[in-house]
């Protein structure tokens, strides 16, 4: 043996030698741990990296303050709650690799879950096959609907968003000429699509259908064959780079047509990364009656007052979950069974009246509309 | 016409920001013949570098902007010479090189990752305005300097490799780094100096990418793989076919979604860097040489 290969041995040797050790004092820990007895291990998967990493932190941190609370109230029939967070990257290539380990090696039976429709699009199959809950707490796109009985959401579907953003600006800002931006994933071509034949329906035209690339930021030819189109509104379906490239550039462009979005709009780093110059933009976003409570613990974790579009559903996710777990025990069978016979939650932060079809769907959503004023977010009021 | 002289204008912006990448990448594998995938992450790590200066210290932008061109040459000898060279000198072959350039380029933008955290950065040094109309296309003063200053540093460039000595030189060791060695120069050192000047092209194209496109860590990837694929299709040998390839890969592109649907952007890139390997894998401006491995 060279030298190459001894030292390559004895790397080998070090690094196993540490990880029994490591395995060794984990489980000691385990066994002696307090009596308050072994921790509920549930996984959670969200956006930590990459084009919505903020909004995903944001729903990480109301994650940790539900899940701190349950503890505080005695956990689950007296064994804490033990989350376990992976990272899905907005990506159903990613989030598959974090369900696959969430599943298999931690062995979990609840996935709190995805945040973006791709993500969740892309593991929900494999979990729904292993029997294991899925229960997203951001993903709106239509066709996760089918997705299987173990899975939940307590985020709105967009046959609710897409449909009320098409009422809205036919209905109530009058426009009658509409191009489309969107964002080629799950959930902008699932919005589009809903937006649409309904705005269709209603008697208006959609002038231009145009898709970008997620995190593309060069939208000035897609842009530009738009603005030949002339419309009166362009709906922008985008996620924070593709919405922040866009807008910069249209203004660049010299495009001084209104602009409507969808939720993603609600981080805030768009707004300011843009500025002023987009005073009286407006964008949906599922009404949220979010508490002073709520708000206050999230200013402690955060330093900072924002409640980005996800968080709300992430905090009632573990709130909701907690509660039929208590009842039933951690059999995803039984919890299935619960959730859907459950009676509304009406204690939410996300809505104000919670409950489950045979899809997993919340049954009611209600939308509000927000305007940007002064670089900043806030509910709009005719 | 205004919309085909916008769609033109759309393409040269495009083209001078992938040339400013495909440039440096271009050189660099001149003369050191393996792949350099993390020469993207050079863009990355001094788009940080400047932020930092900037928007975190409140130096003057013009004084962080030199800086961070000094720093990217100098991170850019430093990965040959703590990174490369090590492998190099362990007489690692070039598929090696190529697998490790991309570790490198994965540990860098983890590092930013860790560092500055995931989410988009932006400079905000110049506020967003309407551009200047010209012929009823519009560019914004930035676009301008982006596509002039291009323009006059790969003219310098190519004045540099055609005539200066070390330049000379370099094509010296870029044709036959052996036959060099024989005549003495020393290529070794050659090889660290085109690390030293690509990385600082990537400097410079930091600067004006941070401003155009703001930061973000994983920029990087996007930005070397159309680099990348510039290169390929001009010929990655020549530097003047690198950035012909870089023009021609940003007209494409926004022309081709005049007709076809905007999602297909990507998909026009890889169209054309396909049918180049396939027909003429040097490249439109590259030579075939016998290629010794």
């Amino acid at each position: 043996m060279n030298k190459t290969g001894k030292i390559i041995l004895g790397i080998v040797v070090v690094v196993v030698v540490i990880g029994l050790i490591w395995y060794g004092v984990s489980q000691n820990q385990k066994t002696t741990g307090p009596a308050a007895g072994e921790p509920i291990k549930i996984g959670w998967i969200g956006s930590l990296t990459g084009d919505v990493a903020n909004i995903g932190e944001n729903a990480r941190v109301a994650t940790e303050i539900a899940v701190a609370e349950v503890n505080a109230a005695g956990g689950i029939n007296g064994r804490p709650l033990e989350l376990i967070y992976e990272d899905g990257k907005c990506s159903g290539k990613e989030s598959i690799n974090a369900a696959n380990k969430l599943i298999n090696i931690d062995n979990v039976n609840v996935i709190i879950g995805g945040l973006c429709s791709g993500e969740t699009a892309g593991f929900v199959k494999t979990a729904m096959e292993q029997k294991r809950i899925v229960f997203s707490y951001c993903s709106s796109n239509p066709a996760l609907s089918n997705s299987g009985e173990y899975f939940f959401r307590d985020y709105p579907s967009d046959n609710f968003q897409g449909g009320y953003a098409a009422n809205y600006i036919y209905n109530d800002l009058g426009k009658r000429k509409v191009a489309v931006i969107f964002v080629q994933n799950d959930w902008g071509v699932g919005i589009k699509d809903v937006f649409v034949k309904k705005f269709k329906d209603l008697g208006g035209q959609i002038l231009a259908e145009e898709p970008v690339n997620q995190g593309d930021k060069d939208l000035k030819t897609q842009l530009t064959k738009i603005k030949e189109s002339n419309p009166e509104l362009i709906y922008f379906l985008g996620l924070t780079e593709e919405t922040i490239a866009g807008l910069r550039q249209a203004r660049e462009l010299d495009m001084n047509i209104p602009f409507f979005g969808g939720d993603p709009w609600d981080e805030t780093r768009i707004w300011e990364s843009l500025g002023k110059t987009y005073d009286g933009a407006m964008y949906t976003i599922p009404y949220a009656p979010l508490n002073e409570h709520f708000k206050e613990a999230m200013q402690e974790k955060l330093n900072n007052d924002a409640v980005l579009m996800c968080t709300p559903g992430a905090y009632d996710a573990v709130k909701i979950l907690a509660i039929a777990m208590n009842k039933v025990g951690t059999d995803p069978d039984k919890i299935k069974n619960e959730l859907h016979n459950m009676a509304p939650y009406t204690q939410g932060v996300s809505g104000q009246s919670i409950s489950f079809d045979q899809n997993g769907d919340i049954k009611t959503a209600s939308y509000m509309v927000k305007i940007i004023k002064g670089g900043k977010a806030v509910e709009y009021k005719k | 016409m205004a919309i085909f002289l916008q769609l033109f204008i759309n393409g040269v912006i495009a083209g001078s920001i992938y040339a400013l990448v495909a440039s440096g990448f271009s050189l660099i594998y001149s003369t050191n013949r393996f792949i350099h995938f993390a020469h993207g992450t050079m863009v990355t790590v001094s788009a940080y570098f400047l932020y930092w200066l900037f928007a975190m210290l409140g130096l003057n932008f013009y004084l962080a902007g030199i800086l961070t061109i000094i720093f990217a040459g100098f991170l850019g000898w430093l990965s040959y010479i703590g990174f490369y060279k090590q492998l190099k000198m362990k007489k690692a072959s070039n598929a090696v090189l190529l697998v490790a350039s991309i570790g490198l380029l994965i540990l860098m933008e983890n590092l930013m990752l860790l560092i500055f955290g995931a989410d988009v950065k932006s400079l905000n040094f110049i506020a967003i305005n309407k551009g200047h109309e010209i012929g009823g296309a519009i560019i914004t003063g930035l676009q301008i300097i982006i596509v002039v200053s291009a323009l006059v540093l790969l003219a310098l460039l190519f004045i540099f490799v055609k005539y200066a000595k070390l330049g000379k030189t370099m094509r010296a060791v870029a044709d036959n780094p052996s036959l060099a060695n024989i005549l003495g120069i020393n290529s070794d050192k050659i090889c660290s100096y085109s690390f030293i000047i690509g990385s600082a092209i990537a400097g410079f194209a930091a600067i004006l990418i941070a401003l155009e496109q703001n930061i973000e860590p994983v920029m990087g990837l996007t930005l070397i793989i159309k680099g990348f694929t510039s290169a390929i299709i001009g010929g990655v040998t020549s530097l003047p076919g690198s950035i012909l390839g870089s023009y021609l890969l940003g007209l494409a592109e926004n022309f081709g979604i005049w007709y076809l649907p905007s999602g297909y952007k990507d998909a026009i890139a890889f169209v054309l860097l396909f049918l180049f390997l396939l027909i003429k894998p040097a490249g439109i401006l590259g030579i075939r040489k016998g290629v010794k491995e």
